[in-house]
C-alpha cells in the first residue's frame, strides 16, 4: 500500500478512528492493533513478505531477550547472540538484494580471463523496504548488546516497533532507544500534534505529487535518450532529478512522520533542507539523516572515525562509510560510484578540518543569504547534481557518457533550451521555485508547512486549500516512490 | 479528539461534496468500471463502450485480446475502426485493434507486448502522417500497453476531465430511460456511440443523425489544414527514421510469421484535393506509396493506396468526416484488398461483403441493422 493511493486514503482514517476511539486507553491493545494494521499495510504488496518481517522481528526479539539474560563475563555468549542477529538480518539482505549482483559480477570478472562461468541467479522479487526494517532491528540488537538499552520483554510492543507502518518501507530508520519506549508508555491524543501531523502530510504530498512526479516525467525522457538532447538540457535533467529524488524521498519522510504523529509517536527528522547546504559535509548532516547517523554510530565510529591517529585509517574509514552507504541503496556499480564521488568531495573538507564549519543555521536571522553563502550553496548543489547522475543512470558507463555529452556537446542550441524550458519544463520549474521559497522561509522549522506563526484559522485554511488545489491540478502522473526499491 | 474530528470534517466538507457528486455522476454513467470489467461486459454482454471522460481503450483491448485470441486483427489509428467482425467467416476470429497505435514506433511496441499468441494476419492502416518529417517531435516514446495506472491515478484523471466538463456545462443525466446492460460510459448511454465487442467503433451520433453540423463539407478538417495543425501540417520530406521503423516492423512480422495486408487510409476527396493544391508540401501523402511500396513488394506483401477516397469509387457522402471513411468505404477497402490477397480472402465471408456492398441505399444503417439482428438473436 503506498501513501498516495486510494487504499491508503481509506486505510488511514479507519485505523486512526479505531486506534483512538475504540482503543484509546488500552496501550497494549493499541500496540496489537498497530501490528495488525502494519502487517495489512505491508502484506498489501505481497503477503509472502510478511514471513520475512516476522522472522526478522522474531530473531531480534529472542536475541534481545537472551542478551538480557547473560551475565558480565559471558562476552563470548553475547557475541554469539549478536552474530545471530547480524547473520539473520544481513543474510536476508544478502540473499534478496545482493546475491545476484555478486554472482553476476563474479562471472563478469572471469570474462577477463576469456571465460564466463555459468552462475545461477535468483529471480525473487526484492521485498519492499527490506533495507529499512533490517537496519532498524539491527540497531536494537546492537544497542542491547552494547547495554545502551534494556531488552524489550513485551513481544507485541517489539513487533509493533519493527513493523510500525508509517516508517516501515522507506524510513526514517528509527533507533530502538528512541522509538521502543514510546510503545511502552501510554499515549494521549494531542490536537496540536495531530493537526501539525496533517500539515506535514499535506506538505509531503505536495513534494511527492507536484515536485517529484512532475520532474520524473521529464527526467525519464531525458535519461532514456540523452543522445537526443543538447548539453544544456542534460544539465537541466540532472537538476530536475535532484529535485525529483528530494521531493520523492523527503516527501515520503514527511508523510511518514506526519502519520506517526497522528498516532501519538515522535519520529526523528530525516531531511533538514539539504539543498541549502554550504558544503558536502553539511549536506550529509541534512540528507537522509537517519541513515547517515546509523552508519556513523554503528560503522564509522566503531572503526575509529576521524580520530584515528593514522591518516591512512581516517581515509579508509571515510571511503568505507561512503561506499557502504552507496551500496546500501542498491546492488549496482552506479551506487558505488555515487558513494565514491561523495567520498572524494568530502575528503578535502576533512583533511582541511573544515567538515564541521557549517553547523549553524544558514543566514540565521536574515531573510536572504550573503553572496558568499549563495555561491557556496550553488557549488554544493552542483556537486550533488553531478553525483546524482551516477545514481540515476543504468550503469557507470551511461553516467559517464551522459556527463561527457553534457559538457562536450555545443551549448549553442540555446533556442532549443529556451523552448524546452518554456514548454516542457515550465510548470515543474515554477513548482520547484515555490518549494524553494517556502522551504527557505521555513528553514528554521521542522517542515515546510509548520504554521505556528499563522494565528488566524481562515488564513491557515486558505493555505491548505490552495495547496490541495495545486496538488490536484498540477500533480504529475503517479510514480512509485524511488526509495521503495532500496 | 472530538474537537479535532469536528474541525477536520468541517474542513473536508466542501471537498467531500464535490467528490461525492463526481463519483455519483461517473458511477451513474458506468465510467468507473475497471478495465477488466469493461472487457468482460463488452465481450459477454456485447456492452458498447463509449466513455466520455477518459480513453483507456488500448488497455481494455489488451484485456480483450487475452480472452479472444483472434486470428486476424485490424491495426492502426481511428482510421481502421470501421472494419467489422461480420465481414469474416468466423466473426470471433477477428478483432479490431484500432486506436491502439498513434505513431510509427508504436507498431513494434504493440507487437512486443501482444498479450497472447500472435495473430495470423494483420490488416494494417498506415496513416500518412506517421511519415511526416517531424513525427518524432510529438514523442519518440513508445506506447506502454500495460495498464499501470492506480485506481487513485485513474480517478484523479477522470475527475479532472469531469470537472472540465462541469465548468463547460457539458454534464448531462440524459439517457436515463435507455439504460440497459448494453452500455458502458456516458457517450454509449446518451449517443449510442462507442466500441463494439469486435473492437470496431459504432458511430452512433452520426448514424442517429445527431451529429452537430460543425463539419459541413469538411469545413473543420479544411480549417485544420489551413492552420497546418498537427497531423495536417506540411512536411518538407518523408522522414527516413519513420521508414526505417517501418522496415523493422515488417521484418518483425516476417519473423513471427504474421501476414500483413497494408493500406494507406482514405481522405475525403475534397480534403485530398486541398492537399493536392500544394502537393509538394505533402510528400508523405503524395510520394509515400512510391517510396515504400518496394519494402512490401520485396517481402511478398501488398500495399494499397486509398489516400483519395475517390480511388475506391466512393463519394464524399460516404465519409464520417474529412479523414474517416464510412461503412461502404471500408467494405470497399476490405473487398479490394481481398480480391488481391488470397490469405485475407480465405478468412472473409466475401459473399456477405459483396451483398452488403450492393445495399448502398442504407450505407449508414448497415451496422445498426446487423447489431439489432444480433441482439434479437441473443435475446
Amino acid at each position: 500500500m503506498i501513501f498516495n493511493s486510494l487504499e491508503f486514503a481509506i486505510f488511514l482514517p479507519l485505523v486512526f478512528l479505531v486506534y483512538w476511539l475504540a482503543l484509546g486507553r488500552m496501550r497494549r491493545a493499541q500496540n496489537g492493533f498497530l501490528v495488525l494494521a502494519s502487517y495489512l499495510f505491508y502484506g498489501w504488496w505481497d503477503w509472502r513478505f510478511l514471513f520475512l518481517i516476522f522472522a526478522s522481528s522474531l530473531v531480534d526479539y529472542l536475541v534481545g531477550l537472551r542478551l538480557g539474560t547473560t551475565k558480565d563475563g559471558e562476552e563470548k555468549q553475547r557475541k554469539t547472540f549478536l552474530a545471530i542477529s547480524l547473520f539473520a538480518n544481513l543474510g536476508l539482505l544478502g540473499v534478496f538484494k545482493y546475491y545476484n549482483f555478486f554472482a553476476e559480477s563474479f562471472a563478469d570478472g572471469f570474462t577477463l580471463f576469456g571465460h564466463r562461468p555459468d552462475v545461477s541467479t535468483l529471480s525473487w522479487v526484492l521485498p519492499v523496504g527490506i533495507s529499512f526494517y533490517t537496519f532498524q532491528t539491527l540497531s536494537y540488537s546492537i544497542d542491547v548488546y552494547r547495554k545502551k538499552m534494556t531488552p524489550v520483554r513485551d513481544p507485541v510492543a517489539f513487533f509493533a516497533f519493527v513493523s510500525f507502518f508509517p516508517q516501515l518501507v522507506a524510513g526514517p530508520i528509527e533507533r530502538a532507544g528512541h522509538l521502543v519506549p514510546q510503545f511502552l508508555r501510554p499515549r494521549t491524543f494531542s490536537i496540536s500534534e495531530a493537526s501539525d501531523g496533517l500539515r506535514q502530510i499535506l506538505w509531503g504530498l505536495f513534494k511527492k505529487i507536484v515536485i517529484a512526479d512532475n520532474c520524473a516525467a521529464l527526467v525519464n525522457e531525458i535519461f532514456a535518450s540523452p543522445e537526443s538532447y543538447p548539453g544544456s538540457i542534460l544539465a537541466l535533467g540532472a537538476v530536475l532529478f535532484a529535485f525529483q529524488i528530494y521531493g520523492d524521498f523527503s516527501g515520503y519522510s514527511d508523510i511518514a512522520i506526519g502519520t506517526a504523529r497522528l498516532f501519538g509517536f515522535d519520529i526523528k527528522r530525516n531531511f533538514a533542507y539539504p539543498y541549502f547546504s554550504r558544503d558536502i559535509a553539511e549536506f550529509w548532516r541534512r540528507w537522509h539523516i537517519s541513515l547517515s547517523s546509523w552508519f556513523k554510530d554503528y560503522l564509522y565510529i566503531p572503526l575509529g572515525g576521524s580520530r584515528c591517529e593514522s591518516m591512512w585509517k581516517v581515509h579508509r574509514n571515510v571511503w568505507i562509510i561512503f561506499l557502504v552507504s552507496g551500496f546500501w541503496h542498491g546492488a549496482n556499480w552506479t551506487f558505488l560510484a555515487w558513494g565514491a564521488l561523495h567520498a572524494l568531495l568530502f575528503l578535502p573538507l576533512l583533511m582541511a578540518k573544515k567538515n564541521r564549519t557549517h553547523t549553524e543555521e544558514i543566514a540565521e536571522g536574515k531573510s536572504l543569504p550573503s553572496l558568499r553563502e549563495t555561491f557556496q550553496i550553488i557549488t554544493t548543489f552542483a556537486s550533488v547534481c553531478l553525483a546524482w547522475v551516477f545514481f540515476r543512470a543504468d550503469s557507470p558507463q551511461d553516467a559517464l557518457s551522459y556527463l561527457w555529452r553534457m559538457i562536450s556537446t555545443p551549448h549553442q542550441n540555446w533556442p532549443i533550451f529556451a523552448s524546452y524550458l518554456a514548454h516542457e519544463a515550465f510548470e515543474p520549474i515554477v513548482m520547484i521555485l515555490v518549494l524553494l521559497i517556502v522551504e527557505w522561509a521555513q528553514r528554521s522549522r521542522q517542515h515546510g508547512l509548520e504554521l505556528s506563526r499563522v494565528r488566524k484559522r481562515p488564513v491557515r485554511w486558505l493555505i491548505y486549500y490552495t495547496l490541495i488545489i495545486i496538488i490536484y491540478f498540477y500533480g504529475g502522473e503517479q510514480q512509485d516512490f524511488i526509495y521503495f526499491q532500496f | 479528539m472530538r474537537k479535532f474530528l469536528v474541525r477536520f470534517c468541517l474542513f473536508s466538507l466542501p471537498l467531500a461534496v464535490i467528490v461525492t457528486f463526481c463519483v455519483g455522476y461517473l458511477s451513474y454513467h458506468r465510467e468507473l468500471y475497471s478495465y477488466k470489467t469493461m472487457a468482460r461486459k463488452n465481450q459477454s454482454d456485447h456492452a458498447l463502450i463509449g466513455l466520455a471522460h477518459s480513453d483507456p481503450m488500448r488497455h481494455v483491448k489488451q484485456e480483450i485480446l487475452k480472452s479472444r485470441k483472434p486470428d486476424v486483427i485490424a491495426l492502426g489509428t481511428s482510421r481502421v475502426l470501421s472494419f467489422r467482425d461480420f465481414y469474416f467467416k468466423e466473426p470471433r476470429t477477428f478483432y479490431n485493434c484500432g486506436r491502439s497505435v498513434g505513431k510509427i514506433v508504436d507498431l513494434q511496441a504493440f507487437l512486443d507486448s501482444y498479450p497472447t499468441e500472435k495473430p495470423e494476419v494483420i490488416v494494417l492502416g498506415l496513416d500518412q502522417d506517421f511519415f511526416m518529417e517531424n513525427w518524432d517531435e510529438r514523442s519518440k516514446i513508445r506506447r506502454n500497453y500495460e495498464a499501470n495506472i492506480t485506481t487513485m491515478g485513474r480517478f484523479v484523471k477522470l475527475s479532472k476531465a469531469w470537472l472540465k466538463d462541469l465548468t463547460e456545462s457539458r454534464l448531462t443525466f440524459d439517457g436515463a430511460n435507455e439504460l440497459t446492460k448494453d452500455f458502458i460510459g456516458a457517450s454509449a448511454r446518451i449517443h449510442h456511440e462507442g466500441y463494439r465487442s469486435d473492437g470496431s467503433y459504432f458511430y452512433g451520433k452520426w448514424i442517429g443523425g445527431n451529429q452537430e453540423v460543425d463539419n459541413y463539407q469538411f469545413e473543420s478538417t479544411l480549417k485544420r489544414i489551413d492552420k497546418k495543425s498537427k497531423i495536417f501540417a506540411p512536411s518538407s520530406e518523408i522522414n527516413e527514421d519513420a521508414v526505417s521503423e517501418l522496415e523493422v516492423f515488417l521484418d518483425l512480422c516476417a519473423e513471427k510469421k504474421i501476414h500483413l495486408v497494408t493500406f494507406l487510409p482514405p481522405y475525403a476527396h475534397r480534403v485530398f484535393a486541398r492537399f493536392a493544391e500544394e502537393a509538394g508540401e505533402y510528400p508523405h501523402i503524395f510520394q509515400l506509396h512510391e517510396l515504400i511500396d518496394s519494402l512490401f513488394v520485396d517481402r511478398g506483401l501488398l500495399l494499397f493506396d486509398f489516400s483519395d477516397i475517390a480511388s475506391l469509387n466512393c463519394n464524399d457522402y460516404e465519409t464520417i468526416d474529412g479523414f474517416h471513411g464510412s461503412e461502404p468505404c471500408y467494405l470497399k477497402i476490405i473487398h479490394r484488398m481481398a480480391l488481391k490477397d488470397q490469405i485475407l480472402a480465405s478468412h472473409l465471408k466475401l459473399a456477405q461483403v459483396e451483398e452488403l456492398l450492393k445495399s448502398t441505399y442504407s450505407a449508414r444503417q448497415i451496422v445498426r441493422e446487423i447489431d439489432e439482428q444480433g441482439r434479437k438473436k441473443a435475446n
